[in-house]
């Protein structure tokens, strides 16, 4: 029992009653005085005196009667409020099932949301570990206006760092970073580990120290001293146990004995960098030393503004150095420009548009669960319709009625949160398995307190605004049906019409999604049939590095025992040695042309490795002309290349490559072109890269080198074979990443971002769809059930039962229609914007959007036919006779 | 700004509950009753009277409502809520403790004299 509402009184209220309260005091005791016998004027006069302080006590009444009254509102507030909550949660458990449905969708859409937005915090809001961000630059180098894509993109040489580091004036420091491998042996276990070598002045700018022990210097940039590592924190912990003793211990590596100084803290990568475990001193002396080196870029540069100066005026200075440059150096620097880029840009890279289409889609997942929620609390709110209007006959304001819908959004929106929660980890769980690819490396993402904060923001938001759409509706529908009611109603055009165009949206916004993933999945199709220039089925790859130097003999002995030993191992078809296209550890080199100076000063940028006499038979690369390499071709006979036939096309287009003699390593002696091979991809969207290729018997790289096998059938199978034969050739070898062309091939960035794209955004279109499904039911049913009456008497008027399941179905096809009428050209504009995602595939597809509106008219028939069908077998005479 | 001292309100707050627990009064009535059932020897100032009614009623431990007096004077009749009532018997029991005690160390200053 609930006391009555107690109406609460205005400032001025307050005052008048206290005045006349007050007032009849006065007048009373003044009644009294007179009484005895007292002059009315007298005793009014004898009654204020003996009163006291009238002005102060009627002030300080008025205070008291201001706090109380507030107190009073606030707690009849929390009292109809806990009731509030109470009729919601009970009457959203008389309906469970309807409210299980409602609230998985609600938690979907929050999950996914949450999930795919902690990638976002991720990248874009967590603080980035190199001091202050906006003074930290990265200086990309860009040919002809285009930084590069892939490995070698942006890097610059040895001679552009030192030049820059003369020329401008903007920075505190210029650092050069690059990428190698070393391996570390570590309590007599050899591993292969990513390391950036690392100009010394590199923790300055980066404004990095060590957690434990101290960084690199400048007097350990070159000789013996340099012989030392500073390790990144997962490494000290994965191999060193987090024991700090570590510091000051010397390992082996493939660069000989080295030093371990220091540890760096936890969070602290290398820029662009970060799957490196260690850093190593970089000198750069004798590069320097050699003014044909000045071609070979390596190096990735970053710099810390000086106080005081903007990225404008940076790029400014930046600008005026490169074209001095150009001037004085054309042959180094011609077509060669470095941009200013903030340090977060450059993590992230192009990252950006990728996750905010998927942010995107979750965002719409959860409009669309956001819509049914509100179709949900509508329906209700119609079936509560006398509840309802007897509650404002009863004087409760529209603000109550509202106020009711929102305590059932809250109950939601708890609930909500809860599963959304519980969601959002399953699926940070699975983005863990198979995100990692499409993000930037060593992108780490959890359910951290601020992502926890959105997702509980984020339901509160959706439950709020699904509330508020019923509420705002059903109550101005109200209005009008209290006076119009005749108690049995056809339910008002608005509700219906809102309910409609709530259902018409979600199977829009599903269209949309629909089409989006239509676009990348044929975007995947046509990468992964692209020709690359090789065959990758059936075939295998895996790397080596020494773990200590092999002189040249040493390597072609054993370069020739390991093929040898490979080649007998049953299932093997074809053994060659070389680096596979999409690797990545090709070098791209400039090539000079014996006789023919550089174009604008500038040499032909090719890819450049060495290759056994037969990669090309293991890689199923085609020779176009001429010949591969032979076993004549080791030391002591002519050095030969063989080149790709886009190379070939390039440099002698009317035929003649051929005899041609070319240098693609400035310091090594001229190579005759034997012959011309097929071009191939670096990646499954770049274009074919001209390459060239030297016979690995007379051009070595010290370091160690990759091997490609051709298997007769699963190449699996060999794999055990091919560890045995390596271990029995060399013990100490680790073999790094061993597994099939096809594995390497989807892996490639280029065809796993999209990959994962496409796949989170066809389940985000699939949860779409379903929970669109969930309201296109929910309007049919009812639709069903508010025309009853109509359609029993329809069927009592001889309407055959065809015509009436029709009418039932009626809305639910228009409002499909509609979803694909609109949804469709939105989907073809949005999806021309997104043509950076796309690999020729055009924004409008007329199969695939038939495709997808077929799905969605087959989705609706499915969802209402159920309730269709029931119209058809309503009972006329059992309406004629309730009528 | 009166603000009476705590003391004084103290006692003028506990005398207002004591009053409404007989029935439920108006302001002048509380006043009228005072003075009469302690013989003239208290007599509350109206104004600090007014305020403690006004302060209580703030407090949640009486309510009021418009009525009429015996004499057909509209006038804000008080009464004791639930709450007025669980603080009037903690209170009067703290009261009645405290006037023992000062009897008694009135009793044996009396012995030794």
């Amino acid at each position: 029992m609930r006391e009555p509402i107690i109406p609460t009184r205005s400032r001025e209220q307050i005052a008048a009653d206290n005045r006349a309260e007050l007032d009849g005091w006065i007048e009373e005791r003044a009644a009294d005085f007179a009484a005895g016998g007292m002059a009315p004027e007298a005793a009014r006069r004898r009654a204020l005196k003996e009163f006291g302080d009238a002005d102060g006590a009627t002030q300080y009444g008025a205070r008291q009667d201001v706090a109380g009254d507030r107190r009073l509102r606030v707690r009849f507030w929390i009292e109809e409020l806990g009731s509030d909550l109470r009729i919601a949660a009970r009457t959203l458990a008389r309906t469970p099932t309807v409210t299980a449905v409602v609230l998985l969708t609600f938690a979907v859409g929050v999950g996914s949301t949450t999930a795919v937005f902690s990638i976002v915090h991720a990248m874009f809001l967590r603080r980035l570990p190199y001091g202050a961000e906006q003074t930290l630059v990265y200086l990309p180098a860009a040919d002809n206006g285009v930084i590069r894509p892939g490995l070698g993109g942006g890097r610059h040489s040895a001679a552009a760092l030192v030049a820059l580091r003369e020329r401008t004036r903007s920075f505190s420091g210029i650092a050069g970073a690059e990428q190698g491998n070393i391996i570390l042996t570590v309590n007599g276990e050899p591993e292969q580990v990513t390391a950036v070598a690392l100009t010394p002045d590199g923790f300055d700018v980066l404004q990095a120290r060590a957690a434990i022990g101290r960084t690199f210097g400048a007097r350990e940039e070159s000789g013996p001293a340099s012989q030392v590592v500073v390790l990144l924190d997962g490494l000290w912990r994965r191999r060193f146990g987090g024991d700090s003793g570590a510091v000051g211990r010397t390992i082996e590596s493939s660069e000989g004995p080295v030093g371990i100084i220091g540890v760096m803290p936890p969070g602290f990568r290398v820029p662009t960098y970060e799957q490196a475990e260690v850093l190593m001193p970089r000198d750069l002396a004798p590069l320097l030393r050699n003014a044909n080196n000045s071609q070979i870029r390596f190096l990735r540069l970053f710099a810390r503004l000086k106080p005081g100066v903007s990225g404008e005026t940076a790029r400014g200075d930046v600008d005026r150095a490169m074209g001095t440059l150009r001037t004085d150096f054309p042959r180094s620097f011609a077509g060669i420009d470095t941009r200013v880029m903030p340090i977060r840009t450059a993590v992230v890279g192009d990252a950006k548009p990728r996750l905010l289409i998927l942010m995107g889609a979750a965002g719409f997942v959860l409009l669309i669960a956001c819509a049914n929620v509100a179709g949900i609390l509508l329906s209700r709110a119609i079936a509560r319709r006398h509840e309802l209007s007897v509650r404002v006959a009863l004087g409760a304001g529209r603000g109550r009625l509202i106020r009711q819908f929102l305590a059932e959004g809250a109950v939601l929106a708890a609930l909500g949160a809860g599963l959304g929660l519980l969601v959002a980890q399953l699926g940070i769980g699975v983005l863990r398995h198979t995100a990692t690819a499409a993000l930037p490396a060593g992108t780490t993402f959890a359910l951290e307190p601020l992502v926890a904060f959105f997702a509980v923001g984020a339901s509160v938001a959706t439950a709020v605004a699904s509330a508020l759409v019923p509420a705002l509706g059903a109550t101005r529908a109200l209005g009008v049906a209290l006076r119009t009611d005749d108690g049995r109603v056809s339910p008002s055009h608005t509700n219906r019409r809102m309910r409609l165009g709530l259902v018409a949206g979600q199977l829009t916004v599903s269209v949309v999604l629909l089409v989006g993933a239509g676009l990348l999945l044929r975007t995947l199709q046509r990468l992964s049939s692209l020709d690359l220039g090789y065959t990758t089925e059936q075939a295998l790859t895996f790397r080596l590095q020494f773990t200590r130097p092999h002189s040249p003999a040493e390597q072609d002995a054993f370069w020739a025992s390991l093929y040898e030993q490979l080649r007998g191992i049953p299932g093997v078809l074809t053994v060659g040695g070389g680096n596979i296209p999409t690797s990545g550890q090709s070098t791209v080199t400039g090539l000079a042309i014996e006789g023919r100076p550089a174009e604008n000063g500038r040499l032909p940028d090719v890819r450049y490795t060495p290759a056994s006499d037969d990669y090309f038979a293991a890689l199923g690369i085609p020779i176009v002309r001429g010949r591969t390499f032979t076993a004549g071709d080791q030391d002591g006979a002519p050095p030969v290349a063989v080149i790709s036939a886009g190379l070939a096309q390039q440099l002698w287009p009317g035929g003649g490559a051929i005899g041609a003699r070319v240098r693609p390593d400035p310091g090594k002696a001229w190579s005759t072109v034997v012959g011309v091979v097929g071009d191939v991809r670096m990646g499954a969207a770049d274009a074919p890269q001209p390459s060239i290729y030297t016979s690995q018997r007379q051009d070595r790289w010290p370091g160690g080198g990759a091997v490609v096998i051709r298997t007769v059938a699963d190449p699996e199978a060999v794999s055990a074979g091919i560890r045995q034969v390596v271990h029995r050739v060399d013990p100490s070898l680790p073999i790094i990443g061993l597994r099939t062309l096809e594995e390497f091939r989807r892996s490639t960035p280029a065809v796993a971002e999209r990959r994962l794209q496409m796949q989170l955004m066809l389940l985000f279109a699939f949860v779409a769809l379903a929970v669109s499904a969930v309201g296109v039911y929910g309007v049919s049913a009812y639709a069903m059930e508010a025309r009853r009456r109509e359609f029993g008497i329809r069927l009592a008027l001889g309407a055959p039962r065809r015509r009436v399941l029709w009418l039932a179905l009626r809305d639910g096809v228009s409002v499909a229609a509609l979803g694909g009428f609109v949804g469709v050209p939105l989907a073809v504009l949005l999806a021309s914007r997104l043509r950076d995602l796309l690999y020729s595939v055009g924004p409008f597809d007329p199969l695939k959007i038939g495709v997808v509106l077929g799905t969605l008219l087959l989705v609706v028939m499915a969802a209402s036919i159920v309730p269709a069908r029931r119209a058809t077998l309503i009972d006329p005479a059992q309406t004629m006779r309730t009528e | 700004m009166t603000a009476p001292s705590e003391r004084l309100q103290g006692t003028v707050d506990v005398l207002i509950l004591k009053t409404l627990a007989w029935k439920p009064m108006h302001g002048y009535a509380i006043a009228k009753f005072l003075a009469d059932t302690s013989r003239g020897e208290l007599t509350v100032e109206g104004a600090a009277l007014y305020q403690g009614l006004h302060r209580l009623e703030r407090k949640g431990l009486i309510r009021s409502r418009w009525g009429t007096s015996d004499t057909k004077r509209r006038v804000r009749i008080y009464d004791l809520t639930p709450k007025g009532r669980a603080q009037l018997v903690a209170e009067a029991d703290g009261w009645k403790r405290h006037a023992a005690a000062v009897a008694r160390v009135l009793a044996v200053r009396d012995a030794h004299a």
